[in-house]
């Protein structure tokens, strides 16, 4: 599909994974292993000077958290995908990493093709979600939505077509079958949840600016610091 | 400074002068040629001096007496036309004042002994200055009857101007003050006996009581007409006083509780023998015998209050002390009274004490109520303040077996989701390791077939953490978790999945337990035709009509005929019934049908 390989950076304290997560990137022509950490101090250092194009990251690492690594991407280098090394995808780690930036998860145990397949995909707009975790959306866009005043600046407004596609998703169907029951393409489901998962860490980043101007940290702080 | 001095002068002067012009306006007869007709001829008595107490004198005689008192004009009147005035202090019972012959007033039956009528009231009577001579006679026929106190008292005669404030100073002593101690007397008697109607104390009774009658007595010494026939009025109010005297005795028993019985012998006896007293003496018609029993019944008094003294100074108490010093007042009063009444003809017009100081009786009653109700007062804010203390404490407990009940019951959820893990690490992901564990150490098994194994324990580990998280149920997210967890597995075992769920309605019988056992059947269910059906493609749909949701998994294999598949067709039996659920496993053309029917409201464990 494209010329240049899409170049991939690993995070993982945990040899036996990184190794075998290393090897899957390594193996497929479109991916280029970047770099591969196993702590965050070097990973965080090392994109004070990189770029890259997607972040494979475990959450728990011996010195913090990959939420810490997700939020300063999310600021600096938008054009980076974070996924998620997961061993369960349960929906509330992820749902944390989603409002942090993430684009979606990897389980620990998928197969090699699997793994790739979801890299490949990511790049191509797609963000990979389970029914608990479309669940676990809707509940919380209908809790978060008729509630705040300016739904347009600090709420997450669902358009009904979006909500279609997170009930259909929760029901247990899969893209295509969505695609092929909507009558629309696959990519256009894609680009709705790839939407949704933005709009959701907008919305999060902007309470934290919310909440940060009200204790009246803003002021303090310099911008792009 | 010249001027002061004149000024100063001038005021001395002047004050000679009125002095000198009021000292002989105003004159005083003392003396008095007495003529008394007792049951005889009239008996020249010579003349006396003033006042005449006519039971002090005379004891027990009873008829009429004629003063005469002669005067002459004062310089001081010479040529005055002003109105005059005659001011006498006490008199009675009937008189007639007669001055120069000429009859000035009267009052009561002269003919008619111990008639209704006896003078209480001081009397001024007016006349013009044409009426006076150089030389007067002023002559008072009285009726004089035993023990009614009959008799004169010093005679003032003058200006009606001049006389006026004597006659105001002697009115508000024996007219307004008495007046005002019976009013006052009434309002305690009315106050108590409301008290007493509300709270029924004793005490309350007796002091209502004892001021009602007191306010007959003092009533008494203004009541010139009295409201019955002598001797019965009289009898009435000496009643009035004795019961007076044991009620104040039974209010001081309740402030000095207990008391010994000897005491409210003493004075009963003494008050009970009140109507023989009288009866005694109106037979004897001697005022003595009434005179030893007022000394009988003072003395009883003095015995008690050294009695009540004593208690007192054993337990001293400010009610008690003021009652003690109310009671103690009246008893010198009433014995200076006596002394007054009966013995000491020159205090004739003094007015009793008695009258004024028993005030103190009423006026001690209104402070103890007062003090009750401080008391009360008190103790119903020190209750109110218990009260709040306790209700907070209460609270507290409260608040303290509240937490101890959540605490407890969030100990019981736990332990309850503790079991449901460790059955379902027990059915599920625990069950299929020790599979691969054999499969291992066996050494016949294919490394393929381990991994197989393998990811179903993880598939049973994934599906064990979705299900903490199900919504109690929610049969579409079960479904929903379920296909997310096996379409690898149904994938790389080469079926295609049909899957054809609606939106489910909220199943009512669906708790924690119910959705394990109806993951556990569909996982049961799937995994049969993925591994003994060997078929292409599987079904699975959802609808809900008619109160139940209906499963249905059908794959287009060969059936099943294996042990295997009939030991979880076993399982799955006993899972349907522990959800009543109704299971039915069935031939399809091609294939096998599982389809199981859940009641959407009733949940019986048949």
């Amino acid at each position: 599909m494209s010329e240049t390989a899409w170049r991939v950076v690993l995070l993982e304290d945990d040899a036996q994974t990184r190794r075998y997560f290393e090897d899957c990137i390594r193996a497929h022509p479109q991916l280029a292993l970047a770099a591969s950490f196993e702590t965050l101090s070097e990973a965080r250092a090392w994109f004070g000077a990189h770029t890259a194009d997607v972040l494979l990251t475990d959450l728990a690492l011996p010195d913090g958290h990959g939420l810490t690594l997700m939020r300063e991407l999310a600021q600096r280098q938008p054009a980076c995908e974070v996924l998620v090394v997961s061993v369960f995808g349960d929906e509330d780690s992820v749902l944390a990493c989603v409002e942090a930036g993430a684009v979606g998860y990897i389980h620990k145990d998928s197969r090699p093709a699997d793994v790739t397949q979801v890299i490949i995909d990511v790049k191509h707009g797609a963000s990979p979600i389970s029914p608990m975790i479309a669940r676990k959306l809707l509940e919380r866009l209908r809790r978060l939505g008729p509630e705040l005043p300016q739904p347009a600046e600090h709420g997450v407004v669902l358009s009904p077509r979006e909500s279609e596609v997170l009930e259909l998703i929760s029901r247990g169907y899969a893209y295509a079958e969505i695609a092929r029951l909507k009558g629309v393409t696959m990519h256009t489901v894609q680009t709705h949840i790839k939407n949704l998962y933005a709009k959701l860490a907008v919305h999060s980043r902007s309470e934290a600016v919310f909440e940060a101007s009200r204790m009246g940290l803003l002021s303090s702080m310099k911008p792009g610091a | 400074m010249r001027a002061w001095c004149g000024l100063l002068l001038a005021a001395l002067a002047f004050a000679q002068a009125s002095a000198a012009a009021a000292t002989p306006a105003v004159l005083t007869l003392d003396q008095a040629e007495l003529v008394a007709e007792t049951g005889g001829p009239p008996r020249p008595r010579g003349t006396i001096g003033l006042p005449l107490h006519w039971d002090v004198a005379h004891g027990g005689e009873t008829g009429h007496a004629t003063l005469r008192m002669a005067f002459d004009a004062a310089p001081a009147w010479q040529g005055s036309a002003e109105p005059f005035a005659i001011f006498i202090t006490r008199l009675g019972s009937a008189y007639e004042i007669r001055l120069n012959g000429a009859l000035l007033a009267q009052a009561g039956q002269m003919d008619r002994r111990n008639d209704a009528w006896s003078s209480k009231q001081p009397v001024t009577v007016g006349f013009p200055a044409s009426l006076l001579q150089t030389r007067n006679v002023l002559e008072l026929r009285l009726r004089v009857d035993a023990g009614r106190r009959s008799g004169l008292s010093v005679v003032s005669v003058g200006p009606a101007r001049q006389i006026s404030p004597l006659a105001a100073r002697a009115d508000l002593a024996r007219v307004v003050l008495p007046q005002a101690a019976a009013v006052f007397s009434l309002l305690v008697a009315v106050f108590c006996a409301l008290l007493w109607w509300q709270q029924r104390d004793p005490l309350y009774a007796w002091a209502g009581l004892g001021e009602a009658l007191w306010a007959v007595a003092v009533a008494d010494t203004v009541i010139e007409s009295a409201p019955m026939p002598w001797p019965w009025w009289g009898l009435c109010v000496l009643m009035s006083r004795a019961l007076w005297s044991w009620s104040i005795y039974s209010v001081a028993r309740q402030l000095f509780a207990p008391r010994p019985r000897g005491e409210a012998w003493l004075l009963g006896t003494v008050i009970a023998s009140t109507p023989l007293v009288v009866v005694v003496a109106l037979a004897l018609r001697s005022s003595l015998v009434l005179g030893f029993y007022q000394a009988v019944h003072m003395l009883a008094w003095l015995v008690t209050l050294i009695s009540l003294g004593a208690s007192l100074w054993r337990q001293p108490k400010a009610d008690r002390a003021l009652f003690l010093v109310a009671i103690l007042s009246c008893l010198v009063a009433g014995l200076r009274d006596a002394v007054a009444a009966r013995w000491d003809a020159s205090l004739y017009d003094e007015s009793a004490w008695i009258k004024y100081v028993a005030a103190l009786v009423g006026a001690t009653v209104m402070w103890i109520v007062s003090m009750r109700f401080r008391q009360a007062r008190r103790e119903v804010q020190q209750l109110n303040a218990s009260l709040t203390m306790r209700v907070r404490h209460k609270e507290a407990e409260l608040r303290d077996s509240f937490a101890r009940l959540a605490e407890a019951e969030r100990s019981r959820a736990v332990l309850a989701e503790r079991e449901r893990i460790l059955r379902d690490m027990h059915d599920g992901v625990g069950a299929s390791l020790a599979t691969a564990v054999r499969q291992l150490e066996s050494g016949q098994a294919q490394a393929g077939e381990v991994a197989q194994t393998l990811r179903e324990s993880m598939d049973h580990l994934k599906l064990s953490i979705d299900a903490m998280s199900l919504p109690a149920g929610d049969v579409n997210a079960l479904l929903a978790s379920l296909r997310y967890r096996l379409q690898p597995r149904i994938e790389s075992a080469g079926l295609s999945l049909d899957w054809q769920v609606e939106a489910l309605p909220h199943w009512q019988g669906g708790d924690d337990e119910a959705m394990r056992h109806l993951q556990f059947l569909l996982l049961e269910a799937i995994s049969n035709s993925l591994q003994h059906a060997s078929a292409r493609r599987l079904t699975l749909s959802a609808r809900s009509d008619e109160g139940h949701i209906t499963l249905a998994l059908c794959d287009d294999g060969r059936g099943m005929a294996t042990d295997a598949a009939g030991r979880g067709l076993r399982s799955m039996r006993e899972r349907a019934t522990a959800i009543g659920g109704r299971l039915r496993v069935g031939p399809a053309s091609p294939g096998t049908c599982v389809e199981l029917s859940l009641g959407l409201v009733a949940k019986s464990a048949a």
